[in-house]
């Protein structure tokens, strides 16, 4: 930009009148000048004439005109890349200039906005938190254009905002449960959201399976809409999650765990 | 005719010429002075929420509003932010404005970027230097801005 604005300003350094013509030094030159369009051009004034005719072509050139390139956009608060402990409180819609580092935990709407759904508190939010258990109904506020959405994690997890209030949600210890029908089968990529691991200093709510009110059933993992929702008498007895504090999800192409109803443990479930 | 008689009199033909000289000059300037908008939170209430949470307004300056097609705009920094508060007449200004704003972020660096309406008044604000990395004063001032009328 220095050269453009030295084009605009007149003749930069180096300009003196020893880079005129002989001619122009002569008292009938300056006295008379020619016309400025039948005038040879010096060098340095041919290259300043070039580049200014350049300039809007260099202006135009996408390395330009995009310093980095359309942002990443998000809706709400969601964990900041890497994704190990670093968070943002931005509560609306805002951009980004880096993208989310795990689509695990976001639901993408049409626009390309991304919605963070997992456990914040798992990935390094300290301001106020609800605690759930197993999956439930996710009201996404100021979501537009985004279907009926359901949490797929399976264990004890925060939100940090209380769901509206609904007949199939039941809180019992400060921790909401859902009654509910099955949810709609999981995309395979939603259960994923068990697998994504929280940071070390990450504390579930202290609550499992055996806590839960009266007609709450597990809900298993990858079933059909039509399935029959397994019957809910005595809750097994929660038993440690595989890994680091969760189970193996299913993957695109796997058998879903259907006979088996997925028994969250009380330190798994979390993203 | 007393003097406060003739003096009544030619008050009128004595002022009516350096009046119609300050109107003649002064209209002009009047007719390209952008003005609040009634019925939206004012610029001047934006910076006074965000004076009353504590932030320093004192850089923030009106500035020209043509370029988010808006009435009224006053910019700055609060906070190392850059911020951006605009009053709009239509709702298809506030939109184009937002998408202006929103095209920018794009061309510059800037790490994140928060547009906001309220009313047909619109918060713009953009981090540049991660100067809040975690976005918690943009959330502060995100608050303040929502709950004026």
């Amino acid at each position: 930009m220095a050269q453009l604005e030295g084009t605009k300003r007149g003749p930069g350094p180096g300009l003196d009148l020893g880079d005129l013509p002989p001619r122009r030094r002569d008292g009938a030159a300056r006295a008379r000048p020619a016309p400025a369009g039948k005038r040879p051009l010096s060098r340095p004034r041919c290259v300043l004439l070039w580049l200014s005719l350049l300039a809007p072509l260099w202006a135009l050139s996408p390395t330009v005109a995009r310093a980095d390139g359309p942002m990443a956009r998000y809706q709400g608060m969601h964990p900041l890349s890497p994704h190990q402990g670093a968070f943002c409180y931005i509560d609306a819609f805002h951009m980004h200039r880096v993208p989310p580092p795990d689509q695990r935990v976001y639901l993408v709407l049409k626009d390309g906005t991304n919605v963070f759904i997992g456990d914040p508190v798992a990935l390094g939010y300290d301001g106020p938190k609800f605690g759930y258990f197993g999956p439930h109904p996710l009201a996404i506020a100021d979501a537009q254009g985004l279907p009926p959405t359901f949490c797929y994690i399976s264990g004890p997890h925060y939100h940090a905002a209380p769901q509206p209030p609904s007949p199939s949600l039941v809180e019992k210890d400060g921790v909401t449960w859902y009654l509910g029908a099955l949810p709609p089968p999981a995309d395979p990529g939603r259960v994923w959201i068990n697998e994504v691991h929280p940071i070390a200093s990450y504390v579930p709510p202290k609550v499992d399976v055996s806590m839960a009110p009266p007609g709450y059933h597990p809900f298993p993992y990858g079933l059909p809409a039509t399935a029959p929702v397994p019957p809910s008498p005595a809750a097994p007895k929660a038993k440690p999650a595989a890994g680091p504090g969760r189970a193996a999800a299913p993957r695109p192409g796997q058998p879903p765990p259907a006979a088996a109803p997925r028994v969250p443990s009380a330190a798994g479930g979390h993203p | 005719m007393t003097y406060d008689q003739a003096s009544l009199a030619s008050a009128p033909r004595l002022s009516a010429r350096p009046l119609t000289l300050a109107l003649a000059l002064l209209l002009p300037l009047l007719a390209c002075r952008h003005s609040h908008v009634s019925g939206t939170a004012s610029t001047d209430a934006v910076l006074a929420a965000f004076k009353d949470g504590g932030f320093d307004v004192t850089l923030m300056n009106v500035v020209e509003p043509d370029a988010w097609t808006a009435e009224h705009c006053v910019s700055g920094k609060i906070s190392e932010l850059e911020v951006l508060v605009c009053e709009f007449k239509t709702d298809e200004g506030l939109a184009g404005g937002s998408d202006e704003v929103r095209r920018g972020w794009d061309a510059v660096n800037v790490d994140t970027g928060v547009v906001l309406h309220n009313g047909r008044t619109m918060l713009a604000i953009a981090d540049r230097a991660k100067h809040d990395p975690s976005g918690r004063a943009i959330a502060r001032m995100l608050n303040a801005f929502r709950a004026l009328p």
